[in-house]
């Protein structure tokens, strides 16, 4: 039983405003917490982290901390020594432990992260687990953007030239959190800021700040710049990161329990998932041209033909100082470029795999009004766009993922060599491929189709005069291909000896030998018998 | 910042930048794919999971030593260690058992014999004596939370915490006996 299964404990649906995750406190719990609590009040963030620490590995007994220090340890992670070497510094002279605060705060966050996902009743009480989610889940909504919690003004305001993020300062954040326990009041009531950065829930509650806090991450993701990938690297990668996973576990604990798909109409199914916490949290980007504008956020700071069309969002640091290097901080590793670029494109692919995470959740035939996004069309932008990168590093690095975990890669992988082939024909046809549901239908209609997308002449040099010209578009179009095979192979290994597989491996071959005169062009076919091989 | 160059040996010879670290990541990444190298390897690992630069990373996770040593029996782990490491080192053995708590009770049996409450209070008790409040520091921070000296409120530990605060009260100005003095309070605490 998974972390979306178990219900052994919850307050479920219920008139008294409390969440459906909800878990009552025992005596024991309620002394934990307060103990974190008072430890927080006191700002001794090396025992709050202490007390954690050192309990982390107890096989039997997991202690579960309170919403509170949950948002506490989120805000400590950001107080990385790069920008602020001096309050650390000071808040913690002798450092006992020897490591950074947000560093320690991390690993904190990623071990809680990591046991809510694989919620292993065999090592850890029942109760604990679920009182651990309903923790996290209290600390992820009250992070996440919320629909209309405020009559605020519209999040952005577009001028001709630039996306404007509007900064009116409306007072959110300290007072609008409900405190879900009679016995226990929550130390946000007292404590505004961690070592003078404010909490990262009401920090991000300001309008336009939690987008703003995306783009600054991924604007800063591939800089060469050291204080701003820094503050990238150290900080907002990771913490997005978390925040991310906590929204994928939050959206199924809602698809298998809140939503109570089963005992309703498709059409209502759809209407309810338009207020499930994916869906509020994309539609915080904007509701009505939504697929672009998601699109255009996803692959910011990336080097495509259309990138920025004239118009660049505005980012800000989310908080003060993150992009100066204190005085006394000495960089000592050195990012390369193409480490940055993993990274960076990893994390926009997790983005893009929780927009398909609500997406596959539509019923067919349905289409979603809030935010308002289908399938194909997402497909298609995303397609175009990656047709139209020029950098053939950020290109493989974005189908490097695993293309059998995320299911929407060989799709996007389908739809790019598609526009590619537009591209090369000159054409503006319907796309009339669709490999991948012929995948489900059979593997020599598959199989077909790569012979014929094969020989269409897409591979092979196809600008006579200057054949450099088209050897991007073969280099993505082969990426492409491959992805496709790798996810032919994974899912139907059986067909591999088949007449029809070997014809495609002819057919491969013959384009090898068309390139034999273009020596940086790769030879498919051992690429292809590696593939398979591993 | 130097622009970088393409030839790093010629264009940046100074001795650091030269040393400059690469991400974690990348080198925990690396040192996976030689994970069959024997004690050769064991000897590395281990220096590079305590080496401060990466103790101090957020990648670097007792989840990941775990899993890497897995390979290894409890005793090659902790003979290797002990090859590296002095016996009263109390500072690193701190390190290695937040790296890898499972072998904390294991490398408490190596160190203190024989394995009973009363051996590890001698040894606060010599500590104290020496006045090596550094090591005494690190030491309460190895043996907590093991099965012999257990979080909590205990006759032991309100010991410890009396001795500690009379030493603090004798006026001796040292940071680590307040620190110490915190650390039983809040270890009192845990239920």
């Amino acid at each position: 039983m998974g972390y979306a299964d178990s219900v052994e404990f919850i307050k479920g649906n219920n008139s008294v405003g409390l969440a459906h995750y909800h878990v009552e406190l025992t005596e024991a719990q309620l002394g934990t917490f307060e103990t974190l609590n008072s430890i927080c009040l006191l700002d001794n963030f090396d025992h709050l982290l202490l007390f954690l620490e050192c309990q982390l590995y107890d096989g039997l007994n997991l202690t579960v901390p309170p919403f509170d220090i949950f948002l506490v340890l989120l805000t400590l992670a950001t107080v990385s020594d790069h920008y602020k070497d001096h309050s650390t510094r000071s808040n913690d002279p002798y450092n006992a432990s020897r490591a950074p605060l947000n560093k320690r705060a991390l690993k904190i966050l990623f071990f809680y992260l990591e046991r809510l996902k694989e919620f292993d009743t065999g090592k850890y009480g029942r109760y604990e687990l679920e009182l651990l989610r309903c923790q996290l889940f209290l600390a992820s909504d009250s992070l996440s953007p919320q629909r209309k919690r405020f009559d605020r003004p519209r999040k952005l305001r577009k001028t001709v030239a630039n996306t404007v993020y509007s900064c009116e300062v409306v007072d959110v954040g300290e007072n609008d959190f409900k405190e879900p326990y009679k016995s226990y009041i929550s130390c946000l009531g007292q404590k505004s800021t961690v070592l003078g950065n404010r909490i990262i829930n009401s920090q991000l509650s300001y309008p336009g700040e939690f987008i703003n806090m995306i783009l600054w991450t991924l604007c800063n993701s591939m800089q060469d710049h050291p204080a701003l990938y820094l503050a990238s690297h150290d900080v907002w990668m990771p913490l997005l990161g978390i925040i991310l996973d906590l929204l994928e576990l939050r959206q199924d604990y809602f698809v298998s329990q809140e939503s109570q798909a089963k005992n309703m109409r498709k059409a209502e199914y759809v209407q309810k998932l338009s207020q499930s916490p994916v869906a509020v949290f994309l539609e915080s980007i904007d509701s009505l041209q939504f697929t672009d504008l998601f699109c255009e956020y996803i692959f910011s700071k990336c080097d495509y033909l259309s990138a920025n069309n004239g118009r660049e969002a505005l980012v800000h640091p989310v908080y003060h100082g993150e992009a100066t290097l204190s005085n006394t901080f000495h960089l000592r590793i050195k990012y390369t470029k193409s480490y940055k670029i993993q990274k960076s494109i990893a994390l926009r692919r997790k983005l893009i795999g929780i927009a398909f995470k609500l997406l596959s959740e539509v019923p067919s035939g349905h289409r979603l009004v809030y935010p308002r996004m289908e399938a194909d069309d997402m497909i298609n932008r995303i397609s175009v766009i990656l047709s139209e990168f020029n950098n053939l590093e950020q290109f493989r690095a974005f189908f490097s993922g695993n293309p059998t975990s995320s299911y929407f890669l060989p799709l996007l992988a389908e739809g790019t060599l598609l526009q590619l082939c537009h591209t090369y024909k000159n054409t503006s046809d319907p796309l009339s491929w669709v490999i991948i549901s012929d995948l489900l239908s059979g593997a020599d209609a598959f199989l077909d189709k790569c012979i014929s997308i094969l020989e269409t002449g897409l591979f092979i040099p196809w600008d006579n005069e200057t054949p450099q010209d088209s050897i991007l578009d073969i280099c993505k179009a082969d990426t492409c291909l491959l992805v496709l095979i790798k996810t032919f192979v994974r899912l139907s290994g059986v067909a591999l000896g088949s007449a029809k597989f070997e014809a495609m491996l002819s057919a491969v071959k013959k384009v090898d030998a068309a390139r034999s005169r273009q020596a940086c062009l790769p030879r498919l076919h051992p690429l292809i018998i590696k593939l398979i091989h591993s | 910042l130097e622009a970088p160059s393409p030839k790093p040996l010629t264009a940046n010879r100074r001795y650091d930048s030269l040393c400059a670290i690469s991400p974690v990541e990348s080198m925990m990444r690396a040192f996976k794919t030689y994970s069959d190298c024997g004690t050769f390897f064991l000897k590395s690992l281990i220096c590079f999971i305590l080496d401060r630069k990466i103790w101090e990373s957020m990648e670097c996770d007792a989840h990941w030593c775990h899993n890497i040593l897995a390979e290894f029996t409890t005793q090659q782990v902790l003979d290797e260690y002990l090859m590296l490491v002095e016996r009263r080192d109390y500072f690193m053995h701190y390190r290695f058992v937040r790296s890898f708590p499972h072998l904390q009770l294991a490398l408490i049996r190596q160190l203190i014999n024989p394995l009973k409450t009363q051996a590890i209070m001698e040894e606060f008790e010599r500590l104290m004596e020496e006045k090596s409040y550094q090591p005494l520091l690190y030491f309460t921070l190895l043996v907590y939370g093991s099965r012999l000296m257990p979080f909590g409120n205990s006759s032991t530990t309100l010991y410890l915490k009396e001795c500690t605060e009379d030493l603090c009260n004798e006026s001796t100005n040292a940071v680590e006996l307040s620190l110490l003095r915190g650390i039983l309070g809040l270890f009192l605490k845990i239920t």
